[in-house]
């Protein structure tokens, strides 16, 4: 795998990552709130 | 014969979920089903990425080709893959956004269940089946793989791969039962504004529109499984799974911000959330997100709609079935668009719509 491949490959995994932390995070910490 | 009598099992646990309801069928299906296809696709991803040689498998994916980025056919395949994972431009989301209560948190609930998608179809979807196919088959062999379409991928080549790793019969089970439960809690939903459509604008219990619909899609159901050989589930997923969806997702997203207007939208989409959406969001909605659609679709149309339309590349053997195909879609849209114009007068006439 080339730079390129390796920067988008770890840029999106990341970034999917943390917004679905956060989201899950932000559903479970907040009180009486349900998806 | 043993497909055909696996088709009416699947066939029927779909209709039985959604006979008992949205919470006490499909919501309850989900529940169960995605934290398992969840813990399969995990842990095949780890199996898959303990390969040897697998960054290569991973770089096939991931190395970038920006020559592609002019190929109207690379977008419209982007566009129609995500709107049918996060179930856009087919009803779906529209008809369970009917069902939430004025307090819902919709900013929340959108970014999760987006988030959530990307996580199973990019982390975990990308890592296992290209990379492993192009660990076993090399570059040549992931790229007739790939081309040979997402229902060869799965059934034929993964099969192929399992057969030559260790414990492959496990990771196979985990395999077909992650594509199972994928499968079925997607077709659920599916079925549920038809459902919804039936009952609520025709009068019918839920019992008897789940009845009618069972009855009507079986009879649609015999063309496709008799004639998959000569293409016909793939015309129907380029039209109903790919192009529909990009058009009608259009025409929503025009709706939505342009008639509906993007003040009362934002005022909607705020309405009980937590967490506001940046403001830049605004304009993107209402200008880039249309207009970009737009040019997708009008470059699609341009670069590729002749040749598909005349069906180019579609073996001559084949073409009759295709037309078929086509012609049958054609007057089931009629149909649909008269029971739509029927329910329309029908509620007029009922006084609930002026």
């Amino acid at each position: 795998m080339n730079l390129y491949g390796w920067i988008f490959m770890l840029g999106s995994w990341g970034t999917i990552i943390t917004l679905c932390v956060y989201c899950f995070w932000r559903v479970f910490t907040t009180p009486d709130k349900d998806l | 014969m043993t497909a055909y009598v696996f088709f009416l099992i699947t066939f029927l646990i779909n209709f039985y979920f959604v006979y008992r309801g949205v919470q006490g069928g499909i919501e309850l299906l989900c529940k169960i089903a995605m934290p398992i296809l969840f813990i399969f696709g995990f842990i095949l991803a780890a199996r898959v990425l303990m390969m040897p040689h697998i960054t290569d498998g991973l770089g096939f994916l991931w190395n970038p080709d920006f020559s592609v980025l002019t190929s109207a056919k690379v977008w419209m395949a982007a566009a129609g893959q995500i709107f049918f994972t996060l179930s856009v431009g087919i009803g779906v989301i529209l008809t369970y956004a009917s069902y939430l209560k004025k307090g819902d948190d919709v900013a929340l609930s959108g970014l999760t269940a987006a988030s959530t998608n990307e996580l199973a179809e990019v982390v975990l979807g990308g890592s296992i089946v290209i990379p492993a196919a192009f660990v076993f088959f090399g570059a040549a062999g992931a790229a007739a793989a790939a081309a040979s379409g997402s229902f060869n991928l799965g059934f034929v080549t993964m099969p192929l791969i399992f057969g030559q790793i260790d414990f492959g019969g496990f990771f196979a089970l985990l395999w077909f039962a992650l594509l199972f439960l994928a499968g079925i809690t997607s077709s659920v939903s599916l079925l549920e504004p038809a459902v919804a459509f039936f009952s609520n604008d025709f009068g019918l219990t839920r019992k008897k529109a789940v009845v009618w619909l069972g009855v009507i899609l079986f009879a649609l159901c015999q063309f496709p499984i008799f004639f998959l050989g000569q293409g016909v589930v793939d015309e129907l997923d380029f039209w109903g799974g790919t192009f529909a969806l990009v058009l009608f997702g259009t025409i929503e997203t025009i709706i939505f911000v342009w008639f509906f207007g993007i003040e009362k939208a934002w005022a909607e989409i705020h309405h009980g959330a937590e967490m506001k959406i940046p403001g830049f969001y605004k304009p993107i909605i209402r200008y880039v997100t249309p207009l970009f659609l737009i040019i997708i679709l009008s470059f699609w149309f341009f670069q590729q709609g002749l040749p598909v339309i005349m069906m180019q590349g579609v073996p001559t053997a084949n073409q009759p079935y295709i037309l078929a195909t086509r012609i049958g879609l054609i007057l089931l849209f009629a149909a649909i668009a008269i029971a739509v114009r029927i329910a329309y007068y029908r509620k007029k006439q009922a006084g609930e719509i002026e």
